[in-house]
């Protein structure tokens, strides 16, 4: 190996043999030997490989001429521009009608993904997945692949790349990661069933996911296929190969009657020895410091997204475990004859967590004897969360392991992917910061790709556009080497017998797949109205005759689409909208009546009236707990003194509010109770007072728990037997009214945080800023009209942004949970 | 009252907000902001007070964007002043900040290609001299005037050329970035966060956030975006929750339904399941037969007399015509019976008549009654005849019924078709509650209808290709057509 010291010509006899693997070190040595002593004359007699030492040292970085600069080797780069064009035809945008065209097909440029399940009975033994995806539908579908071979410990051999996604069983039967699938937000309607025990697990739950986003979202097209797939049709190629001995063969099973509907990546391979086709290059390529970047990013929106949020669960369900632990203490530790006025008689349950899937499940309240909840069942629950958070420091563990393999898998994947888009000339546009990063990189690796894999066929006596079509993917992988590890790329083609016939032929010296993509353009004239009109006054007329079937149906509005997709599809919605004009139905888009619309405003507005003074003590505990004293004072105030029970609540936790305010120690209220130092100012003394004139009993056994409990603990107890807005409302009507508004203002609130939570600058962000673009949707969380509540997530950002925890206690009633005994 | 816990948690971190909210704060009789907003006596002012602020404070956080880089801004590169405001950002003293921010190499190289041999070439050369050298030049125009002439491009595109000719080095590409993240600026180009220093140069405005007020490096906004995401996911849960709950407790209140499919369609991004529920499916009979008059029987099923498990039954069909309209044209009508079969009884019970029904209309109707059983009557409505004509029925020749049945088939197909044609808002609806909450298009990036692929042959037409090629050549092909 060439490095600093050893003579240039060993260094340039060792670059001209061992092209394209050539280190790193010999390569930017050799560089820095040429600047030094002649930059204008030539390092080798052989210009291509003064052209290939200029190409390798702009990909490891070095700052080479621009082709046409004047410089000589800026002209040498110029010159022989042809010798590094493009391998791969460019990239293709597709649209509603090649969709159309082709939904029988899988293609890696389709926006929508053909999903093959690989079956081994009635087991899934692997996943692949074709297409490019729209940018939402990738944005679920490559973290969870990802997630399934971290889990399956399949990273090293699996590919997530761009277009083409591929996840397989492991050989033997590797332990799985538990992992619970939800960890990189997946897909956000999938319920998992359960938490992997072992690799078929993991990628059953790949699928299960994969077809609960395909029936949501409809961009997803399922197939199933045997397990032996990818194998048979490698077999059935390399069959061919052997026998194209004599003469060319075209096999092109579409002939034959049914073609299954099957497909896999088989290689292009090499005539007539059967080897696939494939080029080295060495592992050192990856030390440029433009891919290093990239590769910090790569790995923040992967490994360190699970990293973190394994570890988020962990540090939850220790604080849950932990809370729990002291209400317990705390219940213990209340005289018998207080028990009941501090913690009310019974819990309402209405959440329960389900330690396997580390997640809370709302479920229908039901209520429960508080001496039996906090005495016996909370423990229990405790230790659930206790276990879970072993759990979790146990994946960490694993994860951690997985990435520090000395294969370094997570780095063998990445740099599939990235290798991958950049031979292909294609985007990696998953973030702001990983296309930023992409793209720097690979203008500086692309040109020495593209010119050593056209070496690399020319040599060969091979076409390159025989090997890269638009349905061509690489794969990498990884072997030991001269120097190290090296890369090794693989060209694959997607093979679809239903869609592609395989061309083997000795005097092209490799198998050419070939498929209607070879012959995709870019579409360049508009529809046709004419058309366009004529296939939709079919459809229209379909409705005119009598005993029309389905299949007349679907011809005629597949022929309308076809015309012109965009018009065609709004003129389905459309009639199907001014459909309802006259309904009075469920089930159809109808437009109810303006008295209809009345109807749900006069049940909200009922229900609005009969829970308001429940809503405003709910309120003023959210905004006691963030610390929103104004709103507390209005809260409480409209609370009012009509009902006790509410009355002495609101009162109380105004004195606490006051208490707080004048400068008072949350963490010990004896001053509060005694009414003296903060506790004893005018505004304080006065809640004390309306407390004492709605329920004295009440306020004299809150007071005296602040002996033995911080003020925090006392406060989330006034919330205690404080039972759920939907009891109030016996009325039907009412009830569904108000649920359907929170419901649908809780959807808004998910949008909000989502969106502001998508302004946050990836490479990082000054903490005012990130709290001033997240603050206002986490306000609302707290405190809307109608979805406001205290929830964990919200807590724990609110107390990253500002540095701080809760003001102090749980707010309002915390999660009272079933153990699912 | 909005924009409290936002004014006082950001009050609590920024010196900014700070600033804005003394700024803007009027009639204070407290010592500080905190004081003044949350004094008990001051409780009246409070709400108009916080929504202010908070909209304060929030222009105050998304300051314009800086501007673009241009060819005025190379001359202002020599001066002290911004010199002293990049050597700042850039952690050096004032006169190496222009060695800390420019490559000398690619100007050079790109200056020689305009002018060649005004320099020698070295690799150790000043970037100061080579920045006066691009400001000077023959009568022709400036050196960077002719280099942005022989490339091409505008004045005012500058920064496209800074980039990819490499002119900025890239430890001073990512302090830019730095500096643009902490003026608020975002992820601009680095020479926008150029030009915006150089445009703020001197200015004490220009310190928006002081160093004091921390920052979060890309794994904490990891940590935020998880956190942010899992609160995102929760609340839909509970939104799914809250709405399922809202349509037990009152199924005929039809517009929850809808409700259901929109925040499908528009909340959730499940485009399919939306559309189903909006517009696919079966309509409920009492649609179907809007137009005719019906009287429904006193009949119920109980638990001791279920409805039996059999086709549904169509009797006493009797057609009678009508004369209608100004010219008393003759139109043809049906009135039947619809029975079915309750526990062991031997005869059916009528549990429906249904008059003056198009008859043109009857066949269908007739068919998707008898095609029912007794279990696949809906569930709401107090007698049998009431459950039947709320029970989906897949009925009608209109165009309507028929696209519904398209969708029902091919919603996959209709999805796909929408969000590749770029339809933002496939359904429009006025009558869905609390929408005006909830968003009114679709989720996906649009996109460009016009953008499209048109294959030129399919698989048959290629393999004739082929076929000819070899024929053509004097070459034998062999078509193998055996499956794999």
């Amino acid at each position: 190996m060439a490095e600093p010291g050893i003579p240039i010509e060993i260094a340039r006899d060792e670059f001209a043999r061992s092209r394209p693997v050539v280190s790193r070190g010999l390569v930017l040595n050799l560089w820095r030997q040429w600047q030094a002593i002649a930059p204008d004359a030539w390092l080798f007699d052989d210009p291509t490989q003064n052209l290939a030492l200029l190409l390798h040292a702009r990909a490891h970085g070095a700052p080479v001429p621009q082709p046409g600069d004047r410089s000589t080797q800026g002209r040498l780069l110029r010159d022989m521009e042809h010798l590094y064009e493009p391998v791969a035809p460019a990239p293709l945008i597709w649209g509603p009608r090649a969709n159309l065209c082709s939904a029988t097909s899988p293609a890696i440029e389709s926006p929508i993904l053909d999903v093959w399940i690989y079956r081994d009975g009635a087991l899934p033994s692997g996943v692949l997945i074709i297409g490019d995806a729209l940018p939402e539908i990738r944005a679920q579908v490559l973290p969870a692949a990802f997630l399934a071979s971290l889990g399956m410990g399949t990273l090293d051999t699996d590919m997530v790349n761009n277009g083409a996604i591929r996840v397989e069983l492991p050989l033997s039967g590797r332990p799985a990661l538990k992992i619970p699938v939800n960890l990189l937000g997946a897909h956000p309607g999938f319920l998992p069933a359960d938490v992997p025990d072992n690799a078929r697990d993991a990628i059953q739950q790949l699928v299960r996911e994969l077809r609960d986003l395909a029936t949501a979202t409809g961009l997803i097209r399922l197939h199933e296929t045997e397990a032996d797939t990818p194998a048979r049709l490698h077999q059935a190629i390399l069959d061919r190969a052997s026998r194209a001995a004599a003469h060319p063969v075209l096999w092109a099973s579409v002939a034959s009657e049914p073609s299954a509907d099957m497909a896999a990546l088989v290689p292009y391979v090499e005539i007539p020895d059967g080897s696939a086709l494939q080029m080295r290059f060495s592992g050192t390529l990856l030390d440029a410091p433009a891919y290093q970047k990239l590769e910090r990013i790569y790995r923040r929106a992967t490994i360190e997204r699970i990293k973190t949020d394994v570890t988020l669960r962990r540090d939850r369900n220790t604080q849950e475990a932990e809370r729990l632990d002291r209400d317990h203490e705390a219940y213990k530790n209340t005289p018998k004859e207080s028990r009941v006025a501090i913690w009310g008689p019974t819990v309402l349950l209405d959440v329960r967590y389900d330690p396997r899937l580390d997640r809370e499940i709302h479920v229908e309240p039901k209520e429960e004897d508080a001496e039996k909840y906090y005495l016996h069942a909370v423990p229990g629950l405790a230790n659930n969360h206790r276990k879970t958070a072993e759990l979790m420091g146990r994946i960490l563990d694993s994860i951690v392991a997985a990435d520090e393999r000395p294969d370094a898998p997570v780095r063998r994947l990445a740099a599939a992917r990235l290798l991958d888009a950049a031979v292909r000339g294609g985007n990696v546009t998953d973030s702001p910061s990983l296309t930023a990063a992409f793209d720097t990189w690979a203008a500086q690796v692309r040109p020495m790709l593209w010119l050593e894999w056209r070496k690399t066929l020319t040599d060969a006596g091979i076409q390159s556009a025989d090997v890269f079509t638009h349905n061509t993917i690489v794969h990498i992988g990884q072997s030991d080497g001269e120097w190290g590890r090296d890369l090794l790329m693989v060209p694959h083609s997607v093979m679809h017998p239903r869609g592609t016939a395989a061309l083997v032929d000795r005097r092209r010296r490799v198998t050419v797949y070939l498929d209607t993509a070879r012959t995709a353009r870019a579409l360049d004239q508009p529809n046709d109205p004419a058309q366009a009109e004529d296939a939709w006054r079919r459809v229209v007329e379909l409705a005119t005759v009598p005993g029309t079937i389905e299949a007349d149906v679907d011809l005629a509005v597949n022929d309308a689409l076809l015309a012109d997709p965009a018009k065609a599809v709004r003129r389905v919605l459309d009639t199907l909208t001014d459909a309802g004009a006259d309904s009075d139905s469920a089930a159809t888009p109808a437009r109810s009546s303006p008295e209809g619309r009345g109807a749900f405003d006069a049940a909200l507005e009922k229900a609005i009236e009969a829970t308001s003074r429940l809503r405003a003590m709910r309120r003023a505990g959210v905004a006691l707990s963030r610390w929103a004293p104004q709103t507390v004072r209005a809260s409480v105030a409209a609370v009012g003194t009509e009902n006790p029970w509410l009355g002495v609540r609101a009162a109380l936790l105004e004195a606490a509010l006051e208490y707080l305010h004048e400068g008072g120690d949350p963490r010990s209220p004896a001053e509060l109770a005694a009414g003296i130092g903060p506790g004893g100012t005018e505004r304080v003394m006065a809640a004390l007072h309306r407390a004492r004139e709605q329920n004295s009993e009440y306020t004299e056994q809150w007071l005296a728990q602040l002996k033995a409990v911080d003020l925090g603990a006392a406060v989330s107890r006034l919330q205690l037997g404080v039972p759920p807005l939907e009891r109030l409302l016996t009325d039907d009507e009412a009830r569904a009214a108000w649920m359907s508004r929170v419901g649908a203002e809780t959807a808004r609130l998910a949008r909000l945080i989502e969106e502001a939570a998508d302004t946050l600058a990836e490479d990082g962000e000054p903490i005012p800023v990130a709290l001033a673009k997240l603050g206002a949707a986490l306000e609302e969380s707290f405190l809307d009209e109608f979805a406001g509540a205290n929830r964990h997530a919200a807590h724990d950002l609110m107390a990253i942004l500002t540095g701080t925890e809760r003001s102090f206690g749980q707010g309002t009633r915390p999660p009272n949970r079933d153990d699912g005994e | 009252m909005r924009g409290e816990i936002y004014v006082l948690s950001l009050l609590r971190v920024s010196e900014l907000a700070d600033n804005v909210v003394t700024e803007h704060l009027r009639d204070s009789v407290n010592s500080n902001a905190v004081a003044e907003l949350t004094d008990p006596e001051r409780q009246h002012l409070a709400g108009a007070r916080y929504e202010y602020l908070a909209d304060k404070i929030t222009e105050a956080f998304q300051p314009p964007p800086p501007p673009r880089f241009t060819e005025a801004n190379f001359l202002d590169l020599l001066q002290p002043i911004v010199q002293r405001e990049l050597a700042r950002v850039l952690g050096c003293p004032p006169e190496d900040a222009l060695a800390s921010l420019l490559d000398p190499i690619p100007i050079m190289r790109d200056l020689d290609s305009i002018q060649p041999s005004t320099l020698p070439p070295t690799l150790d050369a000043d970037v100061e001299p080579l920045l006066y050298a691009l400001l000077t030049g023959p009568a022709n125009g400036h050196a960077v005037t002719r280099i942005r002439q022989r490339y091409q491009f505008g004045e005012n595109d500058w920064g496209t050329y800074l980039r990819t000719r490499r002119w900025l080095l890239d430890s001073a590409i990512d302090l830019l970035h730095q500096e643009a993240t902490r003026r608020g600026w975002g992820r601009v180009e680095p020479s926008r966060a150029l030009a915006g220093l150089i445009a703020h140069a001197g200015q004490p405005t220009a310190e928006r956030l002081g160093p004091s007020e921390g920052h979060f490096d890309a794994l904490a906004i990891v940590v935020l975006r998880r956190l942010a995401a899992q609160l995102a996911g929760d609340l839909r849960e509970e939104a799914e929750a809250s709405i399922s709950s809202a349509i037990a407790k009152a199924p005929t209140m039809t517009g929850l339904i809808k409700l259901r499919g929109w925040i499908d369609l528009y909340e959730r991004n499940s485009l399919a399941r939306g559309l189903l529920k909006l517009c696919g499916g079966t309509v409920p009979l009492r649609r179907v037969i809007a137009h005719a008059e019906r009287s429904v029987k006193q009949v119920y099923a109980t638990y001791e007399k279920p409805i039996r498990n059999e086709n549904l039954t169509v009797g006493n069909v009797n057609e009678f015509p009508r004369r209608e309209g100004l010219l008393r044209r003759e139109q043809w009508y049906v009135t039947f019976d619809v029975q079915c079969l309750l526990g062991d009884d031997d005869e059916p019970v009528t549990i429906l008549t249904i008059t003056r029904l198009p008859r043109r209309d009857f066949p269908q109707v007739r068919g998707a009654i008898e095609r029912l059983h007794g279990t696949d009557l809906s569930a709401v409505g107090d007698t049998v005849g009431d459950r039947l004509l709320n029970t989906g029925v897949s009925a009608g020749n209109d165009l309507q019924s028929l696209l519904r049945g398209y969708i029902e088939r091919h919603c996959a197909l209709v999805a796909q078709t929408i969000v590749l044609a770029g339809i933002q808002q496939p359904l429009t609806a006025d009558d869905v509650p609390w929408q005006r909450s909830l968003r009114d298009h679709l989720r996906y990036i649009p996109r460009n209808p016009d953008q499209d692929v048109v294959f030129q042959k399919d698989l048959a037409e290629i393999i004739d290709e082929v076929r000819e090629h070899y024929r053509d050549t004097g070459r034998d092909l062999v078509i193998d057509s055996e499956p794999p």
